[in-house]
Formats: C-alpha cells, structure tokens, sequence
C-alpha cells in the first residue's frame, strides 16, 4: 500500500521536475533567441489585436464555440438559454426559472462535462452558483471547448468544458432590472473600478433572480386514488429565489503583478420543489436551499523575471452547504387537496450536504523560441462532503465521509505562425479517494478506512491552418478520462459496494472543421462546419441488481460512439441585419454487446438489446435561427431601435429504447418554440429598454419525462451602462 | 479471456440460431383465434438502465418471446399480479400507478389505467381466487418512508379501491431497534394472516431470527388482532419475496422460512410451520424441517399449486452472504406429506431477488423461468411427474410476472 502510494507521489514529482526542468533548460539556451523573439513576438500579437479576443479565441486549433456575451446584456436570458441557442449543446430543464438542468455537449452530460468561472473548476460550488442563475451581464464571453480542452483548464472531462469569463473592462458601470411573466424579478449590479495611477482595482458583480413560476400545466390530477381527465392548472409550489454577490479587489497593472486579486462570492438559493421525475409525482411543501461562501486569490504576470515567461494561479476555497428539506405531514395533488402522511411527501428528510473544497490552479508558460512556447499546467481540488440528517441520523453513509483529491497535470507545447498554429500536450490525471467500507462479521456493524490511488495519462493535439486568408481548417484530438468519485470507486460503506476494477471513464474524441469569413463591403458571411467523433469506453454506471436494496456498484459499462455533424452560417449586413442558423445532427450510437453484472449471487452476461441502437433519452437532432434587423437613429440621433426573432427546435426523440416494445408512448414530441425581442437604445447604449416574448406560440415545451416548461411568457428589462 | 471470449462466441451462435429459427413465432400482429393467449412481464436490461414490458404470446413451449418491436412499454420499476382476466402491472415512475391489462376483441393486450395507489406497493393478490377482489398492501421500507402499513381492497370489475386501513408498523412490531418487511399474506376464513421479518431498516441487520412471527387481522376489516409467534423456525419468507406463507383448499396456513435471501444471520434451521383452518395459533403438532427433509433445502421461492402442495425454487448449497439468492433448482414439497420431491432436469440458477415468484399454474403443469448460461428460458414443470421441460427462449434479462388471458 505504502508502495504504491509513493510510486504514484513519485511519478507526480517527476512529471512536474521534468516539466520544470524542461522549461528551465530551455530557458537558459533560448535566453539569447528570446530577445530576438521578441520583435516577431510583438508582430503576432499586433495581427491578433486586429481581431476581437472572441474571434481570436474562435480562431484556436481547438474546437470552440465562443459566445460574445455583449450582444445579450439587454436580454434575460441566463447562461443555460444562451448556451442552448448554439451548436452541440442541449439543455434540458425540469421547468421554469431555477429548475434543475441536464447539460449536454455532443451527448456527454453530468460530470463528463466540466464547468469553469475564470478558469476555476466550478462542479462543486454549490446549486446557487449554476449556469442557470447567471445573467449573461456578468460574462464578457463564453468559451464552450468540445472534446479537446487546453491545458489551462485542468480537469478531467470527457466531453469538454465550458468557461465562463467575466467582464473586465476596467470602469464601468452595468445596472439591470427586468420583471416579466410568472412573477418574475431579475436585476444585476456590474461595476469595476481601477485606479489607473496606483493600480487599485475593484470589479463587483451581484445578481438576484426571483419567480414564483406559477405557469399552468396540463396534467391529470389524482383524486382519490383515480386519475381524473386533463385540465390546465397553475403549478403552485415552484418558486424560486436565488443572490449571488462578487467582489474581487486589488491590484492591476503592477511591475509584480499584472492583476492581484483577492475575491469573494456570496451566493444563497431557497427553491420550492413542485414536481418529482413525472408531472403524476407533485409536492406542495418540498424545498432546497443552498448556500456558497467562497473566497479566492488570483495572480497574474506576464514575462515575470525574464521575457516570455507568464505566471497565472488562482486558489479558492469553496464552502457549501445544500439542504433538502421534506417534513411534510401531508401529500398534495394538483387540486391542492391533501391526505396525512407519516413519511413526507417522498421520504422524511433534513438532508444537509456539507461541501469543503480547496482549489488551486496554476499555469506557467514560456516562449522558447520566436514561434515556440512550453506551457505547463497544475490544477488541484480536494473535496469533502459531510452529509447528514437528522431525520435518518443512523444512516451508516452519514457516519464515513469520503474525500477526494484529485490533480490534474498538463505539459503543452505550442507553435504559432501567421497562418498556422499547434499544440501538442498531454496531460496526467491523479486521483487519491477516502471512504470506508463494512468489515462486519457477525451482525457487529464495523467499518474500517479505505482509500485508493489511481493515475491516467493523457494526451491529444491540436492544429489550425490558414488555406486562404478567409478559410480556415482545425483538426483536434484528445484521449481523455473522466475520474471517479469517491462513491463510485469506494463505495458509501452501505449501499453501494467498493469495485477497486473500476477504472476511468474514457474516450477518444476527435474534431474536424472548417471556418470561412468573407467580408464583402457591407455583407459579412460567416461559415462554419465541423465533424465530431467520438469513441467513448468504461462509462461509469450504477448496478443495481434487481431488487435487492443494498447490492449496488459502480461498474464500467457502456461503449458509445458518436458521430457528429454541426453547421453555422451567420450573415450580417451593415449594422442593419444580422440572420444565423445552426444545425446540430449526432448519431450516439450503443456498441455495447453484452452486460456483464456481477451481484452478490454471482455473474450473469446478458445480451445487450439496445446494441447498435441509439442511445435514448439524448436528443439527437437539433437546431437554431435567428434573425435580427436594427433602426438607427430612432427618436435621436444615438437611439437605436432593434427586433429580433429567433427559433429553437429539437425534433422528437425517445426517453427508453424504441425498438424495444411497441407503440411506445415515451417520447419527446418535436419541438418548436419561437421568440421574439425588441430593444429600444439610447444615448449610444447608456439606458436600454427591451421587451422579449419567448414562446409566442404557447407551444407545449418539455424536456425530461415530458416534465412541462412555461408556455409564453414576457419580460421587460431595463438597463443603464456607462463605461469609461 | 479466451474462455469467455470463447464463451461468448458460442453463447452468440447460439443466440443467433435460436432467433433465426423462430424469428416468425413473436409477430404480435397475428393472434390466432381460439388459441391459448399468455400475458409476460419481462425485464431489459441495457447499458442505460433496466425497462419493463409486457408481451403477449400463444406458445411458451417453442420459439423466443421478445420485446423487440413488441409489448407495451411499462414506465418505472414493476411488479406483475393476476386478477379475474386481468394482468395488472403495479408500479411507475414517481407514482405508483396500476396499469390493467386484458385482452380486447381481438385478443391483443389493451390497457386501462386510472387506479394510483398513495405509495409504493408491497403485495398484491387475488384474495379468494375468484377474481372479484385485490388485496393490497403498501408497507414502507423504513420508518422515514412511513410509519404505517396501509391495506386496501380493489374492486376488480370498477378497478377502484374500496377500503384502506392504515395499520401502524410500531403496533405490528414494537422495537427501537427494527423495521419489519412483509413476506406474504392470506386470508383464510374471517381473517388475514401476514408474516414478515425484523429487520434494521439503516443497516439491514437481523439481529431477530429465533422466532417466526404471523400478524393476524380481521378481514375485511384489516384491524390487527395478535401477532403470533414461534421459535421452532426463525421468521418466514425473505426480503420482498412474498414467499412466507400460503393456504390450501382447506384453509389450513403453512408457513416457510429460509432465513437465507435477506438475512445476515441464521439461528433456526429452515422450515415449515401450519396454522390449521379457522384457528390463530401455530399447529405444535406439525413442524417440517425443510432442510434435513430427503433431496431438501431452504425454500426461497414458491406458489401454491394445489392438493396441499408447493412448487418451489429450493438450494441446499450454504448461503454465501445476506443478498445471495443463489443455487436454485425446482422442486415439488408436499406440506401434508412432509416431503421434497427434486424436479427432474431442473436446471441450476439464480433467483430474482426481492420481487413476487413468476410462475404460472395449468392443467398440472408450472410455467417458470430459469437463466441458464446468460439465456432466460421458460421451463414447463409437470407436477405429477416431476419433470422439467425446456421451453420458449424470453429475450430478456428477466421474467417478472406470467399469467394466462386467455
């Protein structure tokens, strides 16, 4: 045991010296090339300066969606609803506003794909703290990463990440309320000061979002123990609440340090639960609440002691806590009625997770040759969870924690040119689980520590090339893992077994694509097509023998592959009209032949009827279109008038395997919703007034077991920016 | 790993020509008039998760009963009861709703749904036998699921519920220290009789097996009498088997402990206990050690078949953990006669857990199904004989539920 834990402390060691010393060595000789880098070094940066940082991003090897969150400040929309409008990415919510979400990027969802604030690893920071509580004012843009992910974003995803960078203009100010259907309040302070002379820099955003999400809902109330016809009926347990408050202040644009920052985030939800996995299960008195106090320090130096050398870390420490509360004595249906119960609404519970996460992220590059930079790349969380409950204060997975301390290494090496760059990596995933495990002989209930080690190496490359200054080719590809939880790999102690086999989930992703930009006087055309493929293995999924309340592992099983098709086309003309359309086709695809299930009675191998089959439950055919025209020069001189209509489709698709049975009424119908938007500007943007009606159509909208989300609905938002 | 890829190779090729055989014989399009029309509830496993079906088919002797194109999609986890002629499927996703299948003018299953119970179902049986009345029972897990035992009747030809009673779980079984699962139930005379076995509802420890214990309430009024016990057999039944106890034409009650599948100790050696017709206390003259019996074992899983007797899944091999439900093979018990007849050609398998006993009673014959090398078979049992015969493939990873429509 010992052994193996210093081979692995080791080989951490040893890939961090040799990263080092790579840099080091390569330091020493280049130091004479570094200086005459620097010239051509300038040049590059000056022919991306022409760009905007989004499109330069857009213009990585990887294969990336960026969203310029500018465009989107005057609109309600949260991060979830933004994301959704582009290619690859699904979103499915149980409801309305605060209601729990699947993401989904090119079919991996749940902890497959990871989310970053500022390059912070975000999955455990709380329910408050999610992209559905976001307004898209407290982002400058959104990088969605698919399937390859640069170093700098240490994390173990498999399908890929989304990065959420905040505002950074230095001085402005960025005030925002809207109210709209279903009682809903949103409203947003941004602001940042700097201090140009002493560098003093503070950058502060809050949000609070509030609904009562009483839309109606078709649905068959249960009356004594007797479904009765559909009616329409206003949901009446659904509201929400959630506040986040940012402030980060310090120093910028020191000779020490470029930014120096230390931060805190305050963040609260309170949520009514009204529904369970059906619109059959309903609640009148479940909630949740959550609460995040997370305080972290950034820093940031570009050429720090000699030139081409850039230091950036960031540490946080995340607490929080999320409580589930079902002490209800009665159990309601959707006319309100109530019969008595002794066991909740679904169970008894207080349920308090208690989060502690310590976080650390560092990234270190150097340029070791006019076109040539080594990057190196540390991330490291260590987590613990703390349930309990004082409902179930026995529960034996209450009385053992586990922990989990997991570090992510990447080595990368990248070259640029004017037309052409690359980057080559790989990348070293650690991981250390705590749990404990029954030792029980004799009807004693005993458990003892355990915990185990686990290492994984990755790897993947990316290029890009200029074919004609307007056409440009990308190819990326990575082969990835996805570490267990400690759950997974350990087991709670109870319920779920220890399975010390169970490796990693893994996948070889790879992309191709193509963008191409023609300007044409007034015409702008934006194209881009991207071909997606992935090979994923050891998906990590629950056994559950039949019926037998204790006899669960995670196991290894499942083998998808994906083939993917994504399209876009933007056209603008002028600053007058702006028109886009995308397109998202995948093909995920079960390769999966046998299921091998070993219980406690032994193992059994089973045909696997879902072979060669989709996978269910996953959209796999979706797009979105917009259109949008401008009136300059409305009632003033620096008033602009806007109106935008855009369109969300996502066409039908089954939750259980359709060849399976038949007739199956299970299915997602194909969906349209169409929205539109109008945006009154004044004063070149100082105040904002819009109006917005999502889902004229009061089209039936669902994700999730046909969970029912708000009909139409509208919303007025007022906005009042200045900036410096 | 060249055995199991030899494994399965062989274990495909075998598959394929069995499919290929009979592929014509699950076309659900074609019922024939007149024939024998059998309702299954089987489960499929995939990588994704575990969905439920109901197929109907004419043959369970021949061909291969698959869901693929075929059977209505039952939602959640199930459990199968039979009724009058209708195959009820209890169970659901969030709610435990009833889906109540029969056979329409055409003989193809049509469904009818309306009936939701308040909470997840624990049992559910014809009561008598003659198809008019369900007796159900919703008992919680622990006591954070609910503090009470709540019993019902449905009316079968209004699919209503008519009575509920709710019984506390505290006054069946008062302890601090365990919960009580429920392992059968049945009603004789005036009275309703249920076992069931103590249990901690957080660990899952049974500390309690040197008794057997039997509630008995009035019936139809569900309001609990006494609870009998006694300590020549630890408690009857194991976890959500509902293979506790059962009655003869007579009357007469027959109680069957294992104390294996669900128990993390054992004290008492397996065996049969009767409560004979019209009375409330265990029959001290009868006692039958199911496991010194010739060709005996522990009886994990049974029915009724008449004439005082049981077909039963039975094991004689030592229970390797709480949870193994392991080792089985058919066998015919006489209760009257105190003997265990071991079927011939049974194959060896493994049970399904904690869920009611798949197996169909027919002009002497048990329909049950067994998996055997990863293949789910029916298997024709003959009673007088005692002789197993291989039937239909299911292309399934289990069976859950059986009966006869028609």
């Amino acid at each position: 045991m010992k052994l193996t834990v210093s081979l692995k402390l080791q080989k951490s060691v040893f890939y961090t010296f040799f990263t080092l010393s790579i840099l080091g060595s390569i330091a020493h000789a280049q130091s004479l090339d570094t200086l005459k880098s620097f010239k051509n070094q300038k040049l590059d940066e000056v022919s991306i300066a022409g760009k905007t940082v989004g499109r330069a991003a857009k213009e990585q090897a990887f294969n990336v969606n960026v969203i310029d969150a500018k465009k989107l400040y005057n609109s309600s929309a949260d991060l979830n609803q933004v994301l959704s409008t582009t290619s690859g990415i699904r979103v499915r919510e149980d409801g309305g506003v605060g209601s729990n979400f699947t993401f989904s990027l090119n079919g991996f969802s749940g902890r497959q794909v990871k989310f970053f604030l500022d390059g912070i690893p975000m999955d455990n920071f709380g329910s408050s703290l999610t992209l559905n509580n976001f307004p898209a004012n407290m982002s400058e843009r959104v990088e969605v990463y698919k399937g390859v992910l640069p170093i700098n974003l240490g994390a173990d995803a498999l399908g890929g990440a989304v990065n959420i960078i905040t505002r950074t203009d230095p001085n402005y100010l960025d005030v925002s309320y809207g109210y709209g259907s279903f009682n809903t309040h949103k409203a947003s302070i941004n602001m940042a000061y700097t201090n140009l002379k002493n560098g003093f820099t503070v950058r502060a955003n809050a949000f609070y979002n509030y609904s009562d999400n009483n839309f109606k809902v078709k649905v068959q109330p249960i009356v004594n123990n007797q479904t009765t016809p559909e009616q329409e009926i206003e949901r009446f347990h659904d509201g929400y609440q959630s506040a986040t408050a940012q402030i980060e202040a310090g120093l910028t644009g020191r000779k020490y340090a470029d930014k120096l920052l230390f931060g805190l985030i305050v963040s609260g939800n309170d949520k009514d639960i009204q529904t369970g996995v059906t619109m059959e299960q309903v609640y009148g008195a479940r909630t949740t609440n959550s609460t995040s106090l997370i305080p972290s320090l950034k820093y940031k130096k570009i050429n720090l002691f000699v030139k081409g050398l850039d230091l950036s870390f960031y540490t946080a420490y995340n607490t929080s806590r999320n409580n589930f509360i079902d002490t209800s004595s009665v159990k309601y249906n959707w006319l309100q009625e109530t019969v008595s119960s002794t066991g909740g609404e679904s169970r008894l519970s207080q349920l308090k997770n208690k989060d502690n996460e310590g976080l650390f992220t560092a990234n270190l590059a150097y340029q070791v040759a006019s076109h040539h930079t080594i990057a190196y790349n540390i991330t490291k969380a260590i987590f613990q969870r703390k349930p309990s409950d004082i409902e179930d204060a026995d529960n034996i997975t209450f009385k053992y924690p586990q922990k989990l301390n997991k570090s992510v290494m990447g080595l990368a090496w990248q070259t640029t040119y004017n037309n052409f760059s690359a980057t080559a990596f790989s990348k070293l995933y650690l991981l250390k689980a705590n749990s404990y495990e029954s030792i029980s002989v004799n009807n004693n209930p005993e458990y003892q520590a355990t915990s185990t080690n686990t290492d994984n190496l990755g790897y993947g490359a990316a290029t890009a090339y200029f074919i004609l200054p307007t056409l440009q080719a990308k190819a990326s590809y990575e082969h990835t893992y996805r570490l267990p939880e400690a759950t997974e790999l350990l087991g709670d102690g109870l319920y779920y077994r220890r399975n010390s086999a169970l490796k990693p989930e893994k996948s070889d992703n790879v992309n191709l694509g193509a963008l191409y930009g023609l300007n044409l006087k007034n015409h702008q055309i934006n194209l881009e097509a991207n071909y997606i493929y992935r090979k994923s293995d050891d998906f990590i999924r629950v056994d559950q023998s039949q019926v037998q309340p204790i006899d669960r592992q995670y196991i290894n099983i499942g083998k998808v592959t994906t083939n993917g098709v994504e399209g876009e086309i933007r056209y603008s003309w002028m600053d007058k009209l702006t028109a886009s359309v995308n397109m998202t086709y995948q093909s995920i695809i079960d390769k999966e032949k046998f299921i091998t299930s070993t219980n406690l009675s032994g193992t059994i191998t089973s045909v696997n009827l879902n072979h060669n089959y989709r996978i269910p439950n996953m959209p796999y055919l979706f797009g979105n279109a917009d259109l949008g025209y401008g009136f300059n020069k409305v009632a003033g001189s620096s008033n602009r008038l806007s109106l935008n209509y855009s369109l969300n489709f996502v066409q039908k698709y089954y939750l259980s395997p359709n060849q399976l049975g038949n007739g199956n009424d299970d299915l997602i119908p194909r969906q349209f919703a169409h929205n539109l938007m109008a945006t009154y500007i004044l004063n070149d943007g100082k105040y904002n007034i819009s109006l917005e009606c999502r889902n004229i159509g009061n089209n039936d909208l669902f994700d999730n077991y046909k969970l029912q989300k708000p009909g139409r609905s509208v919303f007025l938002k007022l906005r009042y920016f200045i900036s410096k | 790993m060249n055995n199991k890829n030899l494994f399965n190779t062989l274990f495909f090729a075998a598959l394929a020509v069995s499919l290929a055989s009979c592929s014509k014989d699950n076309d659900d399009t074609t019922v024939d008039a007149g024939t024998k029309v059998y309702a299954l509830g089987v489960g499929v496993t995939t990588t994704e998760a575990t969905t439920n079906y109901v197929i109907q088919t004419s043959d369970l002797m021949s061909g291969t009963i698959s869901p693929v194109g075929n059977g209505l999609l039952q939602t959640g986890y199930r459990d199968y009861a039979f009724g009058g002629t209708i195959f009820y499927s209890v169970g659901g996703l969030g709610v435990t709703d009833v889906n109540t299948i029969s056979l329409d003018a055409s003989d193809k299953l049509t469904t009818k749904t309306g009936l939701v119970f308040d909470a997840g179902n624990t049992d559910f049986k014809d009561v008598d036998g003659t198809g008019k009345t369900m007796i159900g029972l919703s008992s919680p897990g622990g006591p954070t699921a609910g503090l009470n035992a709540s019993f019902y009747t449905v009316n079968v030809a209004t699919n209503a519920i008519i009575t509920k009673v709710n019984v506390p779980v505290n006054s069946i079984y008062p302890s601090a220290q365990d919960w009580i699962l429920h392992t059968g139930l049945e009603v004789s005379g005036s009275r309703l009789y249920q076992t069931f076995y103590p249990i901690n509802a957080t660990t899952y420890v049974t500390q309690n097996t040197d008794n057997n214990y039997v509630a008995i309430y009035s019936y139809p009024g569900f309001v609990l009498e006494k609870v009998i016990t006694d300590t020549r057999t630890g408690p009857s039944g194991g976890f959500n088997t509902r293979s506790g106890i059962f009655k003869t034409e007579s009357g007469d009650l027959y109680t069957v402990s294992h104390n294996s599948y669900g128990y993390s100790k054992k004290t008492k050696a397996a065996g049969i206990l009767k409560i004979a017709s019209g009375t409330t206390v265990f029959d001290a003259n009868y006692y039958f050690n199911t496991e010194t019996a010739t060709n005996g074992g522990k009886i994990i899983h049974a029915m009724y078949v008449g004439n005082n007797k049981l077909f039963a899944e039975i094991t004689n091999v030592a229970s390797t953990g709480q949870w193994a439900d392991a080792s089985l093979k058919f066998a015919i018990v006489d209760l009257s006669a105190k003997t265990i007849t071991p079927v011939v050609n049974s194959p060896l398998f493994d049970g399904n857990g904690g869920r009611s006993f798949a197996a169909l009673l027919e002009d002497g014959k048990v329909y049950a199904a067994a998996t055997v090398n990863s293949v789910c078979n029916i298997y024709q049992v003959d009673l007088a004989t005692a002789t197993a015969t291989k039937g239909a493939t299911i292309q399934a990873t289990f069976l859950g539920g059986i009966a006869r429509l028609k």
